[in-house]
């Protein structure tokens, strides 16, 4: 589609007194990674996450037209993609390692307290945090998220096990948090 | 275990259904765990857009920065809401594959999802250099030395496609066979260093300075080999070929345009109407914000009673964007979305310059003709429509002046601090050109 056209959405869209498609795509764009953290919570793997975030930005969408102000749309989104989340879990609790109910209603209540502004300044401390790193530890701290098999990859280039790379990788993910952690408190001081 | 290296491993996929159950024990009775877990989360969603931000694209576009350059999984969030399946663009990851090394720049600037700091690891992608000079280093060996402006693609070790600018290829000889693209045709190297220029018209020519190349051109099935200090170049359906190097660059034959400018009708309002806090006769401002008081918006007219419509191929809006120093630009999302409006009704045909935001045109007075977007992070260059809606915009009344409005689509994201007010030039800028019709018309 060219630039030139029209939006994506096309001219039927549901409209509300203050928004229009385009403060949609704006808010879901500023407000995905701290979504995408929050399901990340309650989730055990990325591949759910995705899934439900597709899933809540489709409902978000519909239903667009009953938000009232822009201030209410993360706190509202949280609200849709918890539901989601634990649909997904309940439709796939046998053969997934999830947590227990009463975990996931605390983690979910307790994360939906976390803003957008945490999400951002943690962005903000990772990348720091990560440049602290030398090159190849931070291609290994990236690597689980690139293919299902970027650590085996590494492994066999490295002429290392899978199984000695996960357990470095665990280590740096330490350290990275060590760092992040550090960062976020020095930020509030 | 301890609890710090169980949610590594729960994060990480690699915990057992034991570890997991262990884990959800220890979080029922600890919420300073459960916080801990939440930040990890955190930490570990922007690992995750991280590693996506660096991987570069393997979907090569030669369009300017777009969405699918910023978050992937957005463009599949919008796609499934139109039902279009762009989810593909990120559903599996590959392995990134290295095909260049980002070897020197000299003052080069660059637009491009690649890394572009020297020493960088490419993968195949687009690169676009904006001024300056950069050398390239396929993995062959192959080694480009590229002037800007210019647009080069990496598609492999062994094959490099040059869409727009000037570069000196040279092949070592384990990248014997080495392919240069361009928009019309392809060269192959057979251990050599010869230069390619590719102009905006498509037109492409090269030289070999030294050593033997053979150019191809794949429409007509027709190639030529060139030995040291021979030419040749390729226009569309014809291979041409010299003895000795191309005589100095003329300028390329182009199509004829006919430009018209707004000679000074051009106005901007702002919301709360303090005309005098904020608005400059040479800058056309736009913005949309969260205090809605210094919202602004401009428009302009085009006198088309002259243009004979009958000749006119299609035509361009071109804007050119100019810095205000007004705001910050991280208030901004990363890519800004422009509105193009035509002005239809007839009540604000007899506008005024300086005008109160509720007299003059608005977007609500017209027809949405196009949108541009520009990222956040840039603050000159040239912008705009070039669509049929245009032109068959202007046309509709052509014994009038035509009015456009543009305004900014997309507002502010959370924070602190006034977000960048964008502006265009007006025809009183000192530096940059004002609102400009480039009216391509057909060649006799």
């Amino acid at each position: 589609m060219s630039e030139t056209e029209q939006s994506p959405l096309g001219p039927e869209v549901p409209k509300n007194d203050w928004a229009s498609e385009s403060d949609f795509m704006r808010l879901i764009i500023a407000h995905e990674p701290a979504l995408r953290a929050f399901a990340r919570t309650l989730l055990p793997h990325w591949n759910l996450v995705d899934e439900v975030i597709q899933e809540a930005s489709v409902t978000l969408w519909q239903k667009f037209d009953q938000l009232r102000s822009e201030d209410g749309f993360l706190p509202w989104a949280k609200v849709v993609v918890r539901y989601k989340c634990l649909s997904v879990i309940d439709s796939s609790r046998r053969d997934r390692h999830v947590f227990s109910d009463g975990v996931l209603e605390l983690l979910a209540d307790e994360a939906e307290a976390f803003d957008a502004e945490y999400q951002a300044s943690t962005m903000t401390a990772l990348r720091d945090c990560l440049a602290k790193f030398s090159l190849p530890h931070q291609e290994l701290l990236l690597a689980p998220y690139l293919s299902d098999g970027g650590i085996k990859t590494l492994a066999l280039q490295a002429g290392k096990s899978p199984n000695s790379l996960y357990k470095l990788l665990g280590r740096l993910r330490e350290k990275l948090a060590t760092c992040v952690e550090s960062h976020l408190t020095h930020e509030v001081q | 275990m301890n609890s710090q290296q169980l949610i590594q491993r729960y994060l990480l996929g690699e915990a057992t259904k034991a570890d997991v159950e262990e884990l959800d024990r220890r979080l029922a009775s600890d919420p300073k765990l459960r916080t801990q877990l939440i930040r990890e989360a955190n930490t570990d969603a922007g690992l995750r857009e991280i590693a996506l931000e660096r991987r570069s694209d393997p979907v090569v576009t030669t369009g300017q920065s777009s969405w699918n350059a910023v978050r992937p999984w957005v463009l599949a969030a919008a796609a499934a809401i139109v039902g279009m399946m762009l989810s593909l663009l990120w559903s599996k990851e590959s392995s990134p594959n290295i095909v260049a090394t980002l070897v020197s720049g000299e003052d080069a600037a660059w637009e491009s999802s690649l890394p572009t700091s020297p020493g960088s690891k490419l993968t195949a992608g687009y690169l676009k250099l904006t001024s300056g000079i950069a050398t390239v280093r396929f993995e062959s060996g192959a080694e480009v030395l590229l002037e800007a402006p210019s647009n080069l693609v990496l598609v492999s070790p062994m094959r490099g496609k040059l869409l727009s600018g000037a570069a000196v290829i040279s092949v070592p000889e384990p990248a014997i066979g080495f392919v240069l693209e361009t928009p019309d045709g392809y060269v192959v190297d057979h251990g050599t260093q010869f230069a390619v220029s590719v102009g905006e018209a498509g037109k492409s020519d090269f030289e070999v300075i030294e050593g033997e190349i053979s150019v191809h051109l794949p429409l007509t099935g027709e190639e030529a080999r060139l030995n040291d200090k021979q030419s040749a170049s390729i226009w569309r359906d014809t291979l041409t070929t010299f003895d000795g190097l191309l005589p100095e660059h003329e300028l390329e034959e182009s199509p004829p345009v006919l430009r018209i400018v707004t000679n000074g009708r051009a106005g901007t309002v702002i919301r709360n109407n303090k005309r005098k806090k904020r608005i400059r006769p040479e800058l056309l401002m736009v913005k949309q914000g969260h205090s809605e008081g210094w919202d602004l918006r401009s428009f302009f007219s085009f006198d088309v009673s002259n243009v004979d419509f009958e000749t006119v191929d299609s035509v361009k809006l071109r804007l050119n964007l100019v810095p205000t120093g007004i705001g910050f630009a991280t208030r901004l999302p990363r890519i800004n979305r422009f509105g193009i409006y035509g002005l239809t009704n007839p009540e604000k045909h007899n506008w005024k310059i300086e005008s109160l935001w509720e007299e003059a045109p608005s977007p609500d007075d017209g027809e949405l003709i196009g949108t541009f977007e520009i990222p956040r992070s840039q603050q000159r260059g040239s912008v705009g429509i070039d669509n049929r809606k245009l032109l068959e915009f202007l046309q509709t009344d052509p014994s009038r002046p035509v009015t456009l409005i543009v305004a900014r689509e997309t507002g502010q994201i959370n924070g602190e601090g006034p977000g960048l007010v964008h502006a265009f030039a007006s025809d009183f800028h000192p530096e940059a050109a004002g609102p400009v019709l480039e009216f391509s018309l057909k060649s006799q």
